[in-house]
């Protein structure tokens, strides 16, 4: 048997369908319980915060694994990705009111997000100085109120921005859904993962 | 009050004995094969390593000062370069087996889970470049697990040369060289496969990528990494042997045949072709090797006994 953590929100639900679409039949079940199997009993699931996709799978807690590439490249996790599911689109983006609010800057520019890493790592390729400053949300907010000059979101309609009268300066990447995988499994339940692997695509 | 600093712990019993024997019993199975111990000292000024040692090892460096001249001396972080200086250094007969238990230190972020302090026990083969002594090498890797009764061994063999002689055949730019490994590194062929490589490079790599997997000897693959599995395959028929053609380290660390011994969903073993750093110390000698995590091993089997 394999075990796959998938993130709990928006990707859990296009995952789900993808499974279903590929002859996997799985349901959520309607209690509190965080795990569940497919109609087989080849596969067990777990429900987990997004965040922590890729290191139940990274320590061997789960095999398998539906993660966004936006928070793998955050997380920077260990973890062989196998195949880009193209479900979940979004861009990591950096938004504030115009281009100024970075480039017309004399000091150092702050920027609010919840990718810390991602933010550190953009800046300093471009050689501008940033200060980060780490929220967990409405970080559309941030400029308005003049606690940051610029956020780095992703941002999939661009609905919240323009509502918040911000607009995207510069894109960093484009992220969708990839099933990774922990480097041990791979190789030890290799006859299984292909299975899985091909069923997907 | 005594605090104990993160990523470093105490064994007591059974475990402190359990250890104890395990490291005993396979040094003793080394040095019956004609591999002859080595021990090190435990720190080293900086600079006589800095430059060798593997990059993601050089931030999680232990660092002291040499009061006698100000220097910076650091714990071991690699048992490895330790022995390949010292044999460099020396005029030893060729070829040359030696073994090793020792500690390394590594200063890892705390929330990692991982330990800053841990025990390898392994092998270094100097001066052969034949396959034969890869096969050795390996052997005597998987010999020492079967010395605990373990049924589910795994080995996975794999050459980091196959990636370098596309990269040279394609001439590649330093910089989309780089690209390629950090995907292949991730098993990432989505992204291969949608990048602006050339076609052929494509094609060769999703072919590598097919014919990868478990060996059954019923086919044959002329590749040096094949040649070793199947090989290893023969003389060991109940561990599963996995073949690993689309394969690369990023950053590199081994150069050629390389190979990881898994039990369960541990990694125990990690050993391989390291020519490179004798080449960069100034003086090419083959050399592999392999280290066993001792701790990972002893959790492994303390967790086996005691049936949890």
């Amino acid at each position: 048997m394999i075990t796959i953590a998938l993130p709990k929100g928006r990707l859990m639900d296009e995952s789900l369908e993808v499974l279903n679409r590929c002859g996997i039949g799985v349901r959520v079940p309607e209690s509190r319980r965080l795990f569940f199997y497919d109609n087989s009993g080849q596969y067990r699931f777990l429900i987990v915060r997004a965040q922590d996709v890729a290191t139940y799978v990274e320590y061997s807690a789960a095999d398998l694994g539906i993660v966004g590439r936006d928070v793998l490249v955050e997380t920077k996790r260990d973890v062989f990705e196998l195949f880009n599911l193209g479900i979940g689109y979004c861009k990591m983006v950096v938004a504030g009111k115009d281009r100024s609010c970075i480039y017309n800057k004399k000091t150092s520019v702050k920027v609010a997000t919840k990718f810390v890493n991602i933010a550190k790592e953009h800046f300093f390729r471009k050689g501008i100085n940033a200060e980060i400053i780490k929220l967990y949300g409405s970080i559309e907010l941030a400029p308005l109120l003049g606690l940051s000059d610029c956020i780095v979101d992703i941002v999939s309609t661009g609905r919240t921005l323009k509502e918040n009268g911000l607009s995207v300066i510069e894109e960093i990447f484009e992220s969708t859904g990839i099933l990774v995988a922990n480097r041990v499994s791979y190789y030890t339940k290799h006859t299984n993962i292909k299975e899985f692997l091909s069923f997907l695509k | 009050m005594n605090k104990v600093p993160s990523g470093v712990v105490h064994f007591f019993e059974p475990i402190s004995s359990l250890r104890r024997e395990t490291e005993n019993r396979i040094l003793s199975l080394f040095k019956d094969r004609g591999y002859q111990e080595i021990i090190t000292p435990t720190f080293v000024y900086e600079d006589s390593v800095s430059e060798f040692l593997f990059e993601p090892l050089k931030d999680k460096l232990f660092k002291l000062i040499d009061r006698a001249n100000g220097k910076t001396m650091i714990l071991r972080a690699d048992i490895t370069l330790q022995i390949t200086q010292a044999v460099l250094l020396g005029d030893f007969e060729m070829p040359m087996r030696v073994c090793y238990a020792e500690n390394v230190y590594r200063d890892i972020k705390e929330h990692l889970g991982q330990k800053r302090e841990l025990k390898q026990v392994g092998v270094e083969l100097f001066g052969v470049k034949e396959l034969e002594a890869d096969i050795e090498v390996v052997s005597l890797a998987l010999e020492s697990l079967r010395l605990f009764d373990l049924n589910d061994i795994y080995l996975k063999v794999s050459d980091t040369s196959i990636i370098q002689e596309l990269i040279d055949k394609y001439s590649l730019s330093r910089n989309d060289a780089d690209r390629l490994e950090s995907f292949v590194y991730r098993k990432d062929l989505s992204s291969i496969m949608g990048g602006d490589f050339p076609d052929g490079l494509k094609k060769e790599l999703e072919e590598l990528g097919r014919v990868s997997g478990t060996v059954d000897l019923t086919s044959s693959l002329d590749y040096k990494a094949y040649k070793v599995a199947s090989s290893l395959k023969n003389r060991f028929s109940d561990v599963s042997v996995f073949c690993d053609l689309f394969y690369c380290e990023h950053p590199k660390y081994h150069h050629g045949i390389t190979f990881d011994i898994f039990v369960g969903n541990r990694r125990v073993v990690v050993g391989g072709r390291y020519g490179n750093i004798t080449k960069k110390l100034g003086r090419y000698i083959p050399a592999l090797g392999f280290a066993i995590d001792l701790d990972e091993l002893v959790q492994l089997l303390f967790e086996r006994s005691s049936g949890r």
